[in-house]
């Protein structure tokens, strides 16, 4: 498995070289497109849907701070606790010095695309504060030390041999318990509920905030999420700043598109929406709940990426659809873009958060064939935004050579048609000379990385421009 | 950070802003169809069929008493011994605590103390509990899915820790989706702090992509309709 220091272009070999990884790529991309649009289909108009849903985001992202003093105002109103992190350190400093306060030992935590963008697990072990991953995939790459490869399946990449190894060496697990699928996810239920009884924090992320009820929506298959959020004495939410929706029936509207999107499911199995912590008054003592609720509202570069023309990518929901219909992602998978936020939406969200400096292959990972921008729910234009971040990149002097040279030899040759033709004959006589029915599974020198993985298209043996002269001659 | 230095932060970056399609009014409510109303028969019988497909079982008694014996024969056909179960005045089936009590199923109270040495105990002794049951404000025809508000009486856990969860549904309070719930229902996140819409057992498919039940949540489902 690949290591930090591993380039893009090495990861993406790993990737295109492990079968497993491909075979599951395969079913998975395919499995959730496919369930997507007939979820979708089951909606009276999904069209509709869809154009207002992206009315709202893009409303509610042109009035982000009213939306967040409103959200925060309500939250504190119902006795919740609202803190505001710039930056990545300040909210795991918040959690940190939280758990220092109230004596937390462990903590259990809910799958959440924000935790691991400020890391905040490794910050907590690093203070000895125990941290459980209870999504049952979050919780199997916790115990491979590996990073989730797909928002929402974070181990797709795994065999179930891989999973019964694991368990037999971290959770000593029987022969038993590793009979089959139904009796090893039995065993990582008893084993994560007992974490469950005895955490003293829950820690989870946000699907969506309510800014006019201050209300939490967490969006969970399993159920951990209820449990994280219900079991131990004290919750606290990790919610980048962008995650709001006005009002309930807004959220409505969103809940109709969010699963389907994702899973295919019409609606996931739990949707939880929670408005404060346990009300504990006399007159009206609920019997059970945390009885504190902390809100960490993170920016974390997100302001940066407002200020720019990549705003967009702030409406999106974190479905994951754009990632199951990029045939790119569908070939390389999560791990080969090394950040949290892989896929079309990752390539975006990425340099936005952390700079183009260190991420400029991401926004050439795509074919630009607006796959991504036909399935996201909000109709997030990708790439007109992947475009603008190679661009950045360029600028930068980040663009790779081969592609100055390419490009200047194009340059050459495209303002000098007599140059272009005879660059054209001769290509389209040589590539006529190797291809097999048109194709060519192997191109000389370097241009053999090209087709490594996939067959190249000979050129037509007639261009354009001699058919045209001779049809207009004839 | 300060609030308003955080919120500063974000109107001085909302002047360079590219965000399309942005109206600094509200959009309203949405306009186009939504899942049509239906007779209650047909709502029924569309979250019968939905509910069932995703594995859950759903009951329709012909009165009171019938809906009594279904919840007692559940319990006795997984050899309940107790049961998680919110108070009576919020189960919707007036004489079912006698009954259970008559049947020999001891009835636990969900109360946790909100802190101190007594409540990790207490959560373990709930935590044998093998089914919870639960009333709910509403039943959503177009996707099976249940409504319940946790709060006084109706705790979080009688739908989350045990392995089987009995909901008891009033047959007229099905919605034909979630949007015409919560239009029916404004007072539904102010009414307790917790909401939460459940659509049948708890699933995974992350190992292999095998679907599951159970990981979580209640691996079993029954809704039982209260005529």
């Amino acid at each position: 498995m690949s290591g930090p220091n591993v380039t893009f272009y090495e990861r993406v070999e790993d990737a295109l070289h492990n079968a497993q990884l491909q075979t599951a790529l395969d079913i998975s991309t395919t499995r959730f497109i496919d369930g997507r649009n007939r979820a979708l289909a089951t909606l009276p108009d999904a069209e509709a849907v869809r154009d207002h849903a992206r009315r709202i985001r893009a409303h509610t992202i042109a009035q982000l701070d009213r939306y967040l003093a409103q959200f925060a105002d309500a939250v504190e109103e119902r006795g919740g606790q609202v803190y505001w992190a710039a930056t990545a350190e300040e909210a795991t400093r918040y959690v940190t010095d939280l758990t220092r306060m109230r004596g937390v030992k462990s903590v259990v935590k809910s799958k959440s695309m924000v935790s691991e963008e400020v890391e905040v697990n490794q910050v907590l072990e690093a203070n000895g504060v125990q941290v459980v991953e209870t999504d049952l995939g979050e919780f199997i790459a916790q115990l491979a030390q590996e990073k989730p490869s797909h928002i929402i399946a974070p181990v797709i990449h795994k065999t179930r041999q891989d999973v019964a190894e694991l368990f037999r060496t971290k959770l000593n697990a029987t022969q038993a318990d590793l009979a089959d699928v139904p009796n090893m996810t039995a065993l990582a239920r008893r084993t994560l509920r007992q974490q469950f009884l005895q955490a003293d924090m829950g820690l989870s992320g946000v699907n969506f905030a309510v800014a006019e009820t201050g209300s939490l929506c967490l969006v969970t298959n399993e159920g951990n999420g209820r449990l994280t959020t219900t079991v131990p004495p004290i919750h606290v939410a990790l919610m980048g700043m962008e995650r709001l929706v006005p009002t309930m029936a807004d959220l409505g509207v969103m809940l109709q598109l969010l699963s389907r999107s994702a899973t295919g499911q019409q609606l996931s199995v739990y949707t939880n929406i929670i408005t404060g912590p346990r009300r504990t008054a006399d007159s009206a003592a609920e019997p059970d709940g945390p009885t504190e609720l902390h809100v960490v509202i993170i920016d974390n570069g997100r302001s940066r990426i407002l200020g720019s023309e990549l705003a967009e990518i702030l409406y999106c929901i974190r479905c994951g659809a754009c990632l199951n219909a990029c045939p790119v992602y569908r070939k390389i998978g999560g791990h080969a873009y090394g950040s949290v936020y892989p896929g079309p939406v990752g390539s975006v969200v990425t340099p936005g958060l952390f700079g183009i400096e260190a991420w400029s292959e991401l926004p050439h990972a795509s074919s630009l064939c607006g796959a991504c921008r036909e399935v996201c729910p909000v109709r997030i234009d990708l790439p007109r935004m992947l475009l603008k971040l190679r661009d950045e990149g360029t600028r930068a002097g980040k663009a790779p050579g081969w592609l100055k040279l390419g490009l200047l030899m194009y340059r050459l040759a495209a303002v000098r048609p007599w140059l272009f033709h005879l660059g054209g004959s001769i290509g389209g006589w040589v590539m006529n000379l190797l291809a097999r029915d048109g194709w060519m599974n192997r191109l000389p020198g370097p241009l053999a990385a090209w087709t490594d993985y996939r067959d190249f298209p000979a050129l037509a043996p007639k261009s354009f421009s001699q058919r045209w002269r001779k049809e207009r001659g004839g | 950070m300060e609030r308003e230095q955080f919120l500063n932060k974000i109107r001085t970056n909302l002047g360079p802003a590219l965000l399309p399609e942005a109206n600094p009014e509200h959009p309203g409510p949405f306009q186009g169809p939504l899942p049509a109303d239906a007779s209650n028969h047909d709502l029924v019988q569309k979250f019968k069929q939905e509910l069932e497909a995703l594995s859950g079982h759903v009951h329709l008694p012909g009165n009171h008493a019938e809906a009594v014996r279904m919840v007692l024969e559940i319990s006795r056909s997984h050899g309940a011994q107790r049961i998680l179960a919110w108070d009576e005045a919020y189960l919707g089936l007036p004489g079912i605590a006698t009954a259970l009590d008559e049947a020999g199923v001891a009835i636990e109270g969900g109360h946790i103390p909100a802190s101190g040495e007594s409540r990790p105990a207490r959560l373990g002794q709930l935590d044998g509990v093998l089914i919870g049951l639960t009333g709910a404000v509403g039943g959503l025809a177009n996707t099976g899915a249940l409504a319940l508000i946790n709060g006084v009486g109706r705790g979080r856990l009688a739908s989350l820790l045990p392995p089987v969860q009995i909901a008891l549904l009033p047959v007229q309070k099905l919605y034909p989706s979630l949007p015409a719930f919560l239009a029916a229902n404004p007072e539904a996140t102010e009414a307790a702090s917790n909401l939460v819409f459940i659509t049948g057992p708890s699933r995974t498919g992350d190992i292999e992509m095998t679907l599951t039940m159970g990981v979580h949540g209640p691996g079993e489902v029954y809704v039982i309709m209260i005529p």
